[in-house]
Formats: C-alpha cells, structure tokens, sequence
C-alpha cells in the first residue's frame, strides 16, 4: 500500500493545473457539487487515503500481540477484522489501479517544457567538461557558474551561445548542444537501468518475463 | 441431550447459562463466518486422518465428511442459518453437523481444538489471498508496462527534493512504480512460504495423546507439516 499510496501522489500532483502532465479518464474521475469546472483524481486521493488504514489495521495487529504469553489468548479473535479489512482494501486499490493507468493520458509538450526549464541538463554538461579533461569539481563549479550566468539573463542552458558558454570554459566546443539537448542527455544513459529508449525496451522485455 | 445446564457444546462444568451480554461480546461469528469454506477443509483432512489411523471408523469418517460437504453446500447456496448464540465459524459448523448426522458428529472435534483449528483456517485462507493478491499485482504490472511502452521517448523532468533534477522519460519513470510492485510481489511470495505450514495437530497447545498422523493432513491441505507456530506474524508481514 505504501508504494501504491507514493505513486497516487504522483498522480494527483502530475494532475494539478501547477504540473498539468497527465489527465486520467472522465470515467475514473468525479466532479464537485459546486464548482462546475472541476475533474477531481478522487482514485488516487481514495487510495492514498486508505493506506493509513491498512498502516491502522497493522497497527491494531501490532499491538494486539505485543503482550501476549504463549500460547492462545482470547485476545487473538480481535485480529480477524483487521486481516480481512487489509486484504479487502489492498484488492479494491489493485483493481483500482488496474483500471486508472489505461486511462492515463499523457500532455507531451508540458512534460518536455518542464524538463526544458529547470537547467536539468546541467548534470550533463558537467559529464562533458569532465570527458574533455577537467576534474569533476572542476566541472561542477564551471556549470554551477554558467547557470548562474543563465538565470540573470533568462535563459536555457541550450539557449546561451557559444562565446557565452567558453566565458566559463574554453575547453567547450560547439558539440555541446547536442549534449544540452533533452533528447541527448536521456539517450547518453545507455547502460542497464538508464533513460536511453533502448535501455528502456529492454527493461520492460526484462520485467514482462517476470509476470508470468 | 445432557445433563449439563447450557447448550453450549463446552457446557459440561457449567452451572448458570452465559449471560446475553458475554454471548454478544465474545462471538465472532458475525465476521469468521467468511472463513467456513477454509474452517470446513481443514475438517475434512482432519477427520479422514482420524479414520485412516483409526481413531474413529472409516465409515464415521465417511459420515462425517458427507456431513461436512452437505453443510459447505448449504453455506454457498445460502441456506445455512448462523447463530451468534453458538459464538463462532467453528462451532456453528460442529452444531449443525451434529444436528444434521447426529451423535456420530460430536467426534469431529477428536484430537484438535479451535485454538489449532483457527489457526490452520487462516493460514488457507491467507494463502488463497495472497494468490489472488499477486494476480492482481500482475494485472497493474502489465498496465504499467504497456503505458511504459508507449512512453519511451516521453521526456519528462525527474525530481529530487521535487525540485527539477535531471531529465528522463515518462516510460522510465513508470518502470519504477513496476520493480517496487516486483517486489511486494516478491515479499508476498516469501510469505506464503511461511505461512504455508500446517498448525493443526498441536491441538490446544501441546498436542494430542491420539496417534495422529499430522503428515496426511499437510498432505492434503497442500501444507508443510509444522509444530504449532504463532500465524498472526505472518499477517503482519501480508501487511507490508
């Protein structure tokens, strides 16, 4: 519960206008009686809701044994409600996921917007200056300057041009765009686990096998 | 019937009839009643043992068991009548067995007590649970790796601190949620093994002077044999 509780806050903030990544299903959602406009994740709010119950029914078991000489105590019809209330609530939130995530719909350009705002490549540009010789401290306090440079005059790390860049490094060449560039940096990870598309396929060949 | 001064199937040294109060206290009835089809197996392995070694006869055994098949018949097409009077899941099949084969009935209860009784009833039970638990981790598993699937070039910024961190693919992100699935299905699998031990056969907890063969009742309940263990440790790890 707790890890299906972590992925229904993800939902619920992915679907906030503030974020607006994802949109789920009309029909796995519900409206509000006064405010017209609103499409509320009420699933994933519900799920997360009932992991502190479940935590509840573990508490009670907890406590129920916690003094208990061997062997039967009477005290031991008491764990029967919890157990079937937990097993009840963790099958309802299963199917419930089972059935949300097919509804997931995904809003591309804000996820790539998001990603293209927040100097996320900066890790990357570090690895670069790293390959082309400096020490990774190095590297670290040249980039943590060029985003300083970035934020006072507005701009993406891929946004800055060349001779802004080698103000910091003269090790930079103009092949550090493609490094800068969101599709370079998710598709240099390319070892078991990275972001690389093709790492990716392959994890999910892996993990399909083990569904059976 | 007796001459003992309740109906309670343990009245014997009793001399006043439980209060109406402790009756609606102490049953559980109301709720352990979901457990009879699991309450009604272990009765069965129980009392074919009893047969086979020759506790009671091969043919009370075979009554007993007719008796048992009738009564989960009755449970299912919902004609059984639960009685909170008779406290609990087990005492209610026991009273209507003996009511419905007669005295041959009352030794059903030979060798055991409900104390390994509930115990062993729960252990099915949980372990049916968990089956069905892990199919449904399945089916959200293979709803995350299709959405993943379709998503592998889906950049989206990924999060520490939930301050924008480094970029990766929405299809990247969700095969996080499947591995930590993985492995609540794998957690489930350790406990099955377990809590897929036989308890019944330690009776109300030493034992029993009958010549009991506990290998034939694991045998078929599908269950290890096993000295009496506290189960409730494995609903807590069902809980994780």
């Amino acid at each position: 519960m707790m890890h299906l509780s972590r992925f229904s806050e993800e939902l619920v903030i992915w679907m906030s206008q503030a974020s607006g990544f994802i949109d789920l299903g009309d029909a796995w959602c519900t409206g509000s009686s006064i405010m017209p406009q609103k499409k509320n994740p009420d699933i994933p709010e519900l799920v997360r809701g009932k992991t502190g119950r479940v935590y509840g029914d573990l508490m009670a078991l907890l406590t129920l044994m916690k003094a208990q000489p061997l062997a039967y105590n009477r005290d031991n019809q008491e764990d029967k409600e919890s157990l079937f209330d937990a097993i009840d609530t963790v099958k309802m939130s299963l199917i419930a996921y089972a059935g949300l995530i097919p509804t997931i719909k995904v809003n591309h350009e804000t996820m790539y917007r998001a990603a293209a705002a927040g100097f996320a490549t900066a890790t990357d540009l570090a690895d670069y200056l790293v390959v082309k010789g400096l020490p990774f401290r190095d590297a670290h306090e040249v980039v943590g300057k060029t985003v300083q440079f970035a934020i006072q005059h507005d701009k993406e790390l891929s946004g800055l041009t060349l001779p802004e860049l080698q103000q910091f490094s003269k090790v930079i060449k103009d092949d550090v765009y493609t490094v800068l560039e969101l599709e370079g940096s998710v598709s240099a990870r390319n070892h078991v686990g990275g972001t690389a598309p093709r790492q990716v396929k392959a994890a999910i060949r892996r993990l399909r096998k083990k569904l059976n | 019937m007796s001459s003992k001064n309740t109906e309670k199937p343990w009245g014997g040294r009793f001399t006043a009839p439980t209060d109406k109060f402790v009756e609606q206290f102490t049953e559980s009835v109301s709720y352990d009643q979901r457990l009879a089809h699991y309450d009604i197996m272990g009765s069965i392995a129980h009392v074919r043992m009893l047969g086979m070694v020759g506790v009671i006869s091969g043919k009370e055994s075979a009554q007993i068991i007719r008796g048992l098949k009738k009564i989960e018949k009755d449970i299912k097409g919902g004609a059984f009548q639960w009685l909170t009077t008779l406290e609990d899941v087990h005492m209610n099949i026991e009273t209507a067995l003996v009511a419905n084969i007669g005295d041959v009935g009352k030794k059903l209860h030979t060798g055991r007590s409900r104390n390994d009784q509930v115990a062993t009833d729960i252990r099915l039970y949980c372990r049916d649970e968990i089956d069905l638990i892990c199919d449904q981790i399945n089916a959200v598993l293979n709803a995350l790796l299709t959405l993943a699937d379709d998503h592998i070039d889906t950049i989206m910024p990924g999060f520490t601190h939930l301050q924008s961190a480094q970029p990766v693919t929405f299809g990247h992100h969700l095969l996080a949620w499947a591995e930590m699935l993985l492995r609540d299905r794998s957690r489930l699998h350790d406990c099955r093994k377990r809590l897929n031990l036989l308890p019944l056969g330690s009776a109300a907890l030493a034992g029993t002077s009958y010549p009991i063969d506990r290998n034939m009742v694991a045998k078929e309940l599908a269950l290890m044999a096993s000295h009496k263990t506290h189960w409730t440790q494995s609903v807590t790890v069902i809980l994780q």
